[in-house]
Order: structure tokens, then sequence, then C-alpha cells
């Protein structure tokens, strides 16, 4: 029973915690520009993410090591210091993103400019961590995510033809604008597979402390969650397209997103999208947040929890206190939090091979793995899919800067 | 089981304390090298300028001059074979995190700015 | 007349025979339990069926042996064959000719 308690209080997690600044940013530009064409890229980047997600789940699992702690074990403090810093600077950008999105929600609230949020909206993410425990801070944010729903009941609403949907999950490029279509399928892709995400995960199968007897809970949560979460970014997605397209506005700012619920959901659209922004922005903040101060720790040696206050775990919470410190001034310094979030999108695609290559190595290793090594069609997806992210890495910048008219 | 593998199984693994407490990783095992017998494991280390170390020695150089101005790390954490309890997944060794000097960072941290900021008692 | 090591420098680097060859990484040090110490056995060095911890090359490698692709012999230096310079790569005093071959993973141990 408590098992399967666990599973819906972990897919429910997983559906919250899917939507962010970057899959809420990337699905309204693609469905203001692109109508249905794009969902392909959402579906890929889920196939991706379910891999991945499971793979890190169970590899802590068995193991007993979070993916980071492993990674530094296997490949020695030298081979893995690169990808490690890669991924703080990614991290720092990103969590710059989400902070700006809850700003900007803000500022759509009130009227008042959202770089005078940063630092409220900052000592808000901060307390709360200092504060509270792993388990209040991800189920809240877990059940308050549950508000991103309105996209899919705007679906629904407006009538949307299963048939168009379905044709826009087959890949294929328009006749025009192929630059920017290529440059959003890969900011689509890119804020799908977040690393953090998975990072995230292994370091939460620790802190519950998962055993072997969580192997299939595991996988039902990976697939289930995310797929759920899948279907709110297509919905973001397919809301624009139905409601952005047609008036030709083009989402260059979240102001031009804010009002695609109203058609659907009338005056509480407005106030729904703003709800939905600011707390899928504020949970993927705490997420971001906590998967840096894990990677810190578990790299490095530290006492690390989330469940420890914070004087048990000094160098664990003053490495969070100031992640989150210099994020806030990244968004203070007033960068355009459209620009700011499509361009760590990007930038998340480029470092990709170098989060998911060392799962190839990990997860065939039978000394972490013992008989839970990957199967032959698992190796097959996680090379596909580092030789998937190698091509986006390359492309990326690029596009970025070719596309992102 | 008496064959171990010290890159496999000892270098970067996390070290705790008699009470399961983090102190750091294997940065480092000092191999001591004798006339007519084979070498000897004469003390495994831990330490920042250590781990900084093994990417070359202009970082070598680097971390000892920061880790100079921080008493603590200039001096790495040393500690022999005959102090491991229990080498599995971690290292346990017994010791007592509270006293070893790897977490003077932490304690300065504990001491001068957690226990400052409200909440952090 | 004994001087200690700083071993950690010297793995994941190169190591070169009695003629100067270099025959891989060194990463591997297997040691064994005497007497409450831990003393060196032997050294494993080069090969892709083991770990080459360091470089992404050797990550490309593992991901080859991975698919299935056929990996090359690395070789076992014992313990009495390995030199340590300071500030120079580990050096064999063998050549790679008189040296052990290995190509298989090693048993499992725990």
């Amino acid at each position: 029973m408590k098992k399967i308690l666990g599973i819906a209080l972990g897919v429910v997690t997983s559906i919250g915690g899917f939507l962010d600044v970057g899959s809420i940013a990337t699905s309204a530009q693609a469905g203001a520009a692109f109508g249905y064409s794009l969902l392909w890229a959402v579906l890929l980047g889920t196939i991706c993410v379910i891999f991945l997600v499971e793979m890190s789940g169970r590899f802590s699992i068995v193991s007993g090591h979070t993916i980071t702690a492993a990674v530094r074990k296997r490949f020695g403090f030298a081979g893995f210091i690169l990808p490690f810093a890669a991924a703080l600077l990614v991290n720092l950008l990103v969590l710059a993103s989400e902070i700006g999105g809850v700003c900007v929600a803000l500022q759509l609230l009130t009227g008042i400019g959202f770089q005078v949020w940063a630092i409220p909206v900052a000592m808000a993410l901060w307390l709360l961590l200092w504060l509270a425990t792993f388990d209040v801070v991800e189920d809240g944010t877990a059940l308050l995510g549950l508000v991103t729903l309105c996209f899919v009941v705007a679906v629904f609403k407006l009538g949307a033809q299963p048939g168009e949907l379905a044709a826009g999950l087959v890949p294929s490029l328009p006749a025009q604008e192929r630059a920017h279509y290529l440059f959003l399928a890969v900011s689509v892709i890119g804020a799908t597979i977040a690393p953090y995400l998975f990072l995230f995960y292994s370091s939460g199968a620790i802190e519950d402390k998962w055993d072997k007897s969580w192997i299939t809970a595991n996988r039902v949560i990976a697939t289930s969650g995310m797929s759920f979460g899948a279907l709110i970014a297509m919905a973001v997605m397919v809301v624009a397209a139905l409601t952005l397209k047609p008036q030709g506005i083009r989402v260059e700012e979240y102001e031009q997103a804010a009002l695609m619920l109203v058609p659907a959901l009338g005056g509480w659209g407005f106030y729904l999208f703003i709800a939905s922004l600011a707390i899928a922005c504020f949970g993927a903040a705490l997420e971001l947040s906590l998967a840096t101060a894990y990677a810190a720790a578990q790299a490095f040696g530290w006492n690390w929890g989330e469940n420890l206050k914070p004087r048990a775990a000094a160098r664990f919470s003053m490495t969070y206190t100031v992640f989150i410190a210099l994020s806030a001034l990244i968004v203070l310094s007033g960068l355009n939090p459209m620009k700011l979030t499509l361009f760590s999108m990007a930038i998340t695609a480029v470092i990709l091979p170098l989060t998911v290559m060392p799962f190839l190595v990990l997860m065939n290793d039978r000394r972490y793995m013992g008989s839970h090594v990957n199967s032959r069609f698992s190796n097959v997806v996680v090379t596909l899919i580092v030789v998937l992210s190698a091509i986006l890495a390359i492309i990326a910048i690029p596009l970025e800067i070719i596309g992102s008219r | 089981m008496n064959d171990i593998d010290l890159v496999r199984d000892i270098l970067d693994t996390q070290v705790l304390d008699r009470e399961k407490r983090a102190l750091g990783k294997v940065d480092g095992v000092g191999l001591e090298l004798r006339d007519g017998a084979p070498p000897r494991v004469a003390y495994l280390e831990i330490g920042a300028v250590t781990a900084w170390a093994r990417l070359g020695p202009r970082f070598a150089r680097w971390a000892t001059r920061l880790a100079s101005r921080w008493q603590g790390e200039a001096h790495p954490y040393r500690f022999p074979w005959s102090r491991v309890r229990d080498f599995g997944i971690d290292i346990e060794i017994d010791a007592d995190a509270e006293r070893a000097p790897p977490l003077d960072l932490e304690r300065w941290l504990r001491d001068k700015v957690v226990k400052r900021i409200p909440g952090g008692q | 007349m004994s001087r200690v090591i700083a071993l950690e420098r010297y793995v994941g680097k190169p190591v070169r025979d009695a003629d100067g060859a270099e025959i891989g990484h060194l990463h591997e040090v297997r040691v064994r339990a005497e007497a409450g110490e831990l003393v060196v056995s032997e050294y494993l060095v080069g090969g892709t069926g083991l770990l080459e911890r360091f470089s992404l090359a050797g990550l490309a490698r593992q991901i080859a042996l991975v698919l299935g692709v056929r990996h090359s012999a690395g070789y076992v230096v014992p313990w009495d064959a390995m030199e340590f310079p300071e500030d120079e790569a580990a050096r064999c005093t063998r050549r790679a000719a008189d040296l052990e071959r290995f190509s298989a993973v090693p048993p499992e141990k725990r």
C-alpha cells in the first residue's frame, strides 16, 4: 500500500515538476510560430527523458550511489571536473531563467517591473530551502504544480482535432523559416531533456532511501510521470497554436503569451497563466538550486541532504545560498527574460552529450549495477540519445545565432 | 577477500567517520616505495589541494597557494589503512568528523555564517 | 631507503616501457592485504577492456566496448618492474614484449 502511495506521489511530483520556464517559453513560441508541427520535438525529448530518468533511478537504487558521486569515482577527479564545471555554469543560467519566470509572472500580475521582484523571489526561494525538508519541498511544489493542468483543460475546450495533432507528432520541415524552426526544435528538446532533472531524481532516490523493491515503482514513476508532464508541455504548444498563431502573435515576450488561455477559460485564463508560470518556475528553481548543491556536495564528499538542518550541512546549504544569490544578480541585471531562457535552453543542449555519455558507461558497469545492467536495447537507446545530443550540441549555437530572429 | 583495486575501489571514494558523517573523498594515495619489498600504501589522503593537483603541476601550484591562506587545507588529512573499519560503497574510518581537519571549512561556515542566520541554529 | 609518492598523480597518465615506448595509461593498482597493510602486487596499464579513467578518448572506447566492438589487450606490470620518477611519467623497467597481457574484464569482487 505504501508503495502505491509512493508511486502516486512520485508520478504527481514528476508531472508537477515537468513544466518549467524552458518548456513554457519554447512550447509557446513553437506553437505560435509553427502550430502543431513541433509536437514531435516534445515527444522525442520525452522519450529520451523517460529512459534517462528511469536509468538514474535504477542506478541509485542498485548502486547506492548518486550519479555525480559515481561519475567522480568511476572517471576520477580529473575526468569529471570539466563536465561538472560546464553543468554548474549552465545551471546558473537556467536558474536565472526560472527566477526570471517567476518575476515576469509577478510583473504580469502587478504591473511592477520584473527586476524589482528578483530579490524577493530569491529570498522566498532561499527561505523555503533553508527551513523546510525535502518532502515538503518536493510534495508541496508537486501539488501546486498541478495548476498547469489548466492548459490541458484549455485544449479540450478549444476543440483541438486529434487528427491534426497526430500529424504534428511526425517530424517535418516547413517551407519557410527553416532556421528558426530548427532552432526551436533544438530548444524544445533542450528544454525537455534537462540534466538537472535526472541528477535531482537520482539524489531524490537516495534521500527517499529507495531500495531494490522500488525498481518497478521507479519504472512506473519515470514513465507515467514524464509522459503526463509531456502532455502538459504539448498542451501549451497546442493552445498557443490555436489562440496565438491565428492572430499572428509571435511570442517574443512573455506578455504576448499571457493571454493564450483566455479564449478557452475566459478572464480566469489570464490568472491561470500567471499562476502556472509562477508555480512551475518556482518549483523548478527549488529543484535546480538543490540539484546544484547536491552535485557539489556529492562531487567533493561533503555532508548533504535537504532533510538535514543547515548547520549539519554547512557547505551544502551555503552552496545553494550563494548560487541563488548569483542567479538573482543575473535577473537584476535586466537581461530580457525570454532571451535568457532561450539561450540557456540552447546551452543545455550543448552540454547534454557530456552529461549523458557517462550514463552509457555507468549503466553497464557491473560493479555498480550488478545484474541490473542495461539490456542491449537500453544501450542502443542511450547511444542514440548520445548521438542526438551531440548533433544538437553542434547545431545549437549556429542556429541560436541565425534562427533566433 | 584479499585483493583490492586501488583506483577502482579506493581512489575518489567517499570517506565517512564513526557516525557515518562525511569526511570527504579519497583524493590521493601515498605509496611507499621500498628497496627489495613491494610498495605499500602508507596512507590515504583527503584534501582539496591533493585533488586539484591531479589535473597537472600548474593546478597544483595554484591550489597550494590558495590553500595556504586557509590553514586547514594546506596540510591534507592523512590516515593509514589500519584506521579503516569498513569498506564497500563508502570507506568508514575510525575518526571523529567533529575534530578532523577536512571539516575545518564546514565547521567555520557553521559557526561563523550558518549559525548567525535565523533558522540556522 | 624508501620514499613516498603521490600515487594519484600517476594514475591515468602514460607509462613507458624500458625502450621508452608508451604502452598505455596506468589505470589500476592491484594490492593485497598483508598483516593489516596493503601491498602492491601489480599494475595494469593500457587496454580498452578496463577503465581508461581519464580521457574522453577512453570514454569513446568504452562506448565501443559496450556496443560489442572487440577490445585490445593491456599489460600487467609486476610490482618490481615499475618506477615512479619525480615529475615524470611512470616507467616500466621491462620491455613491452616481456610483459604479461590481459584482455578480460577482471572477475567481480563484490
